[in-house]
């Protein structure tokens, strides 16, 4: 740490090489990825591997719940969770836990995993609305969209809790602007970096890497718009992250983008606060 | 500020609305208010040592109090739309969220839209 109390280059540097060393998880939890990796696996296999770990049980049946009870119904068992997360989100819901798990005793981690939820939720309303074929890749997405804000809360949690303290007043900046002011790189790239590690599907790098500078995006626009416009939905709704609670401009954008009108606002937000109404704020 | 009044957990009604955000001892958020107690919730409460919870005062009025609640939530989604331009399509955009969450806590339930 420098003397005004923020992170110098060289302490960031560190940080870096620790982030892409990945944080330390038990056998189980690297069976699990591994079997959800393999071709041959079946869903039986791999909820057989799960059951072994109970706090990853509770994790991925609190996860498929909190996000897919009010579509799919009520999910009991570890082999239904992982039959209708799917692997894409089932893998994003175990990196959660194991980067949950590193975090969670700081400040800010339980909003800031009710936050990813509700934009999970949010991007799957959407993405059904607008009948996307990728719909689990939109749930991960959402899921994992501020994943790299883990790392900051981390390492940095006494700045974090003095920012939070800001975060609905006129002086918040973007929470984004802000890290890169601060720490010189942001929680995109950051979480571009995280997913990248994981070897999670390259289709989700892009979307979290610009969800909140969505016109950059080349590959998969129509992914990293609905990120965007599930943020801004999720930030109305009281459910961002504290450090900045506010809807940011690009909102609107997004949505233009999109082909969302206000019609279309009329007929999706009755939906996203019945969704959101089941999303688990306690931290599993 | 709707008058609300602290209740032991355990004897606390399924149903019944947490009207003030619960943290636990390190100061970390459990629940963000407001929330209806179900019994897991009740449970995952008990199992990390909160006895007590705010509920309304039912002195105050059901009615007066869910007011109070509605209209500081549409201050609210105002506030959180702030940082967009002042154009009449954002304000449209802002009074369709404001709507949505209007109708949403009627239908829960509670008073009868505006």
């Amino acid at each position: 740490m420098s003397s005004s109390g923020l992170p110098s280059p060289f302490d960031l540097s560190k940080q870096m090489r620790k982030l892409d060393a990945l944080p330390v998880f038990s056998a189980s939890i690297r069976d699990v990825l591994n079997t959800i990796d393999s071709s041959q696996s079946s869903f039986e296999q791999i909820a057989s591997l799960i059951q072994k770990d109970p706090a990853l049980s509770l994790h991925v049946l609190r996860s498929a719940n909190s996000l897919l009870s009010t579509f799919e119904g009520k999910v009991t068992g570890i082999l239904h969770a992982v039959r209708i997360l799917g692997l894409v989100p089932l893998r994003g819901v175990v990196v959660s836990r194991i980067l949950l798990d590193k975090a969670r005793r700081h400040p800010g981690v339980s909003e800031l995993w009710y936050h990813s939820q509700a934009v999970s939720v949010i991007c799957t309303v959407i993405g059904r609305y607008m009948n996307s074929r990728k719909l689990e890749e939109l749930q991960t997405i959402g899921l994992l969209h501020d994943i790299g804000k883990f790392f900051f809360y981390d390492e940095y949690s006494e700045y974090y809790e003095q920012e939070f303290q800001l975060g609905d007043s006129g002086r918040a900046e973007p929470d984004w602007l802000r890290e890169r002011d601060v720490f010189g790189i942001d929680h995109c790239l950051l979480g571009d970096r995280v997913v990248r590690n994981f070897r999670l599907p390259r289709i989700l790098f892009e979307p979290i890497l610009l969800h909140h500078d969505p016109s950059k995006s080349v590959e998969f626009p129509e992914l990293a718009h609905t990120c965007s416009v599930a943020d801004g939905i999720a930030r109305a709704f009281g459910s961002g992250v504290p450090e900045y609670v506010f809807v940011e401009p690009e909102f609107t954008g997004s949505l233009d983008v999109l082909g969302l009108g206000t019609n279309d606002l009329r007929n999706l937000l009755p939906e996203v606060l019945h969704r959101l109404s089941a999303v688990e704020i306690l931290l599993p | 500020m709707a008058r609300m009044m602290k209740v032991e957990l355990a004897t606390t009604e399924d149903g019944e609305m947490i009207v003030q955000d619960v943290h636990d001892m390190l100061g970390r958020l459990l629940v963000r208010a407001p929330r209806r107690i179900d019994p897991e919730l009740k449970r995952m409460l008990l199992a990390r040592g909160i006895q007590e919870v705010f509920i309304p005062d039912q002195s105050s009025g059901d009615a007066e109090y869910e007011r109070q609640i509605v209209e500081q939530e549409r201050d609210a989604i105002r506030k959180r739309f702030s940082r967009l331009q002042d154009t009449p399509d954002n304000k449209r955009i802002v009074e369709i969220f404001i709507r949505a969450f209007e109708v949403f806590h009627a239908e829960k339930g509670k008073i009868p839209p505006v």
